[in-house]
């Protein structure tokens, strides 16, 4: 009785540190699942269908361009400046 | 005229458009001042292109957005037409001829933030998706068309891109802290599969990720026609500047590849990309 109660505690303790490689924290943290239908799945919930509304702008990246086209138009530059491209990774 | 620009590029450069750059800002109140504590300059700016400052800003908001532009658009003056300067080519970050742009986004899809309920501003830095761009050199995309990942793009995938962007700018993997980098292609009825095992870790273990890659390829000879790529797997820690709201513990990141349509915003520089030679070099 005492070594069956033994295995169950071994068990469990496996079972606890196999999930907190897989887990952790987070809880329901994974990444084995990853095969043709959750590429589907993640692919399309991931990756945007449309555009949105601020990548309807004709945003220009380089600056001496947007002043040479400033010049001709006759229109003030607007300037979004930030740490990290603003159209990219912020 | 709309422009968008990473203040990093000018504030380290000493070249026409960095000069200009600095021109327009130290004319806003305490820029001078933080141009040379290396404070950020970052904001919304609206000029001649003279440089001329008319306005400047650095809150969020569409009705102020609004309200400035249209102050400055009753009282604007057009200068008589004058030369912007030759954009210098060394460090210019635009793509190599040739290469092929893809879509990076980043995406949290499971958490545990603890049980409170958010406030707007949590959900909205919870909810957030991180975008960028990856490069791919002419060469490079001839030998994916052809059905072989060169080790150079699977390792800049690694370093570069496979990160929690979601809030900010993440500190790019090293060299040394890819613990593991496997990336394959195998021939699929319309192109390729790509299939692979990625394991980062930098630090001890303080931030680290570890993920499944999958994906499929599509060419035409020498052209990339599809890039859909996932990424997907355990992430923990944070950089300096992703630390704030940051899910505390392991979380599910899913990184997603897809091509970039062609277009001005498509060449946005990839975030890892101070210059393009260190980016485009492994």
């Amino acid at each position: 009785m005492i070594a069956r109660h033994s295995l169950q505690i071994i068990i469990l303790i496996f079972a606890a540190a196999v999930c907190r490689q897989d887990g952790g924290k987070g809880g329901t943290a994974k990444s084995d699942d990853l095969g043709p239908q959750e590429f589907k799945k993640l692919f399309d919930k991931i990756i945007p269908k449309a555009q949105e509304r601020w990548q309807k702008i004709p945003w220009r990246i380089d600056l001496l361009e947007a002043r040479e086209v400033s010049y001709q138009s006759k229109k003030p530059i607007f300037l979004w400046a930030m740490n990290g491209h603003p159209l990219g990774c912020t | 005229m709309p422009a968008a620009t990473d203040i990093w590029f000018f504030e380290h450069t000493r070249d026409p458009s960095g000069d200009f750059y600095r021109k327009v800002v130290t004319q806003r109140e305490g820029m001078e001042e933080a141009i040379e504590s290396k404070n950020t300059t970052q904001g919304f700016y609206i000029l001649d292109p003279d440089g001329k400052l008319y306005s400047s800003w650095n809150k969020r908001g569409g009705e102020l957005l609004k309200t400035k532009l249209k102050e400055v658009l009753q009282k604007y003056k057009a200068p008589s037409h004058g030369k912007a300067e030759e954009y210098n080519s060394r460090i210019d970050r635009r793509p190599p001829k040739g290469s092929t742009v893809v879509e990076v986004y980043a995406k949290i899809t499971d958490a545990d933030y603890g049980g409170n309920e958010p406030n707007i501003e949590q959900k909205a830095y919870r909810d957030s998706l991180g975008r960028d761009h990856l490069w791919i050199t002419k060469a490079e995309t001839a030998t994916i068309a052809h059905g072989k990942m060169p080790k150079s793009v699977a390792n800049r995938i690694a370093r570069y891109h496979l990160n929690d962007f979601t809030r900010g700018e993440p500190p790019i993997w090293n060299l040394p802290e890819i613990v593991q980098c496997d990336m394959r292609l195998e021939p699929d009825p319309k192109g390729y599969k790509l299939t692979g095992e990625v394991e980062l870790a930098a630090g001890n273990h303080e931030r680290h990720y570890s993920a499944k890659l999958y994906g499929l390829i599509e060419s035409d000879r020498d052209r990339i026609t599809r890039f859909d790529v996932i990424a997907k797997g355990v992430f923990n820690g944070h950089g300096a500047h992703t630390k704030v709201y940051a899910p505390p513990g392991d979380f599910t990141l899913v990184i997603g590849f897809k091509l970039a349509p062609p277009g001005e915003a498509s060449e946005t520089p990839p975030e890892g990309v101070t210059d393009a030679g260190g980016y485009l070099k492994e």
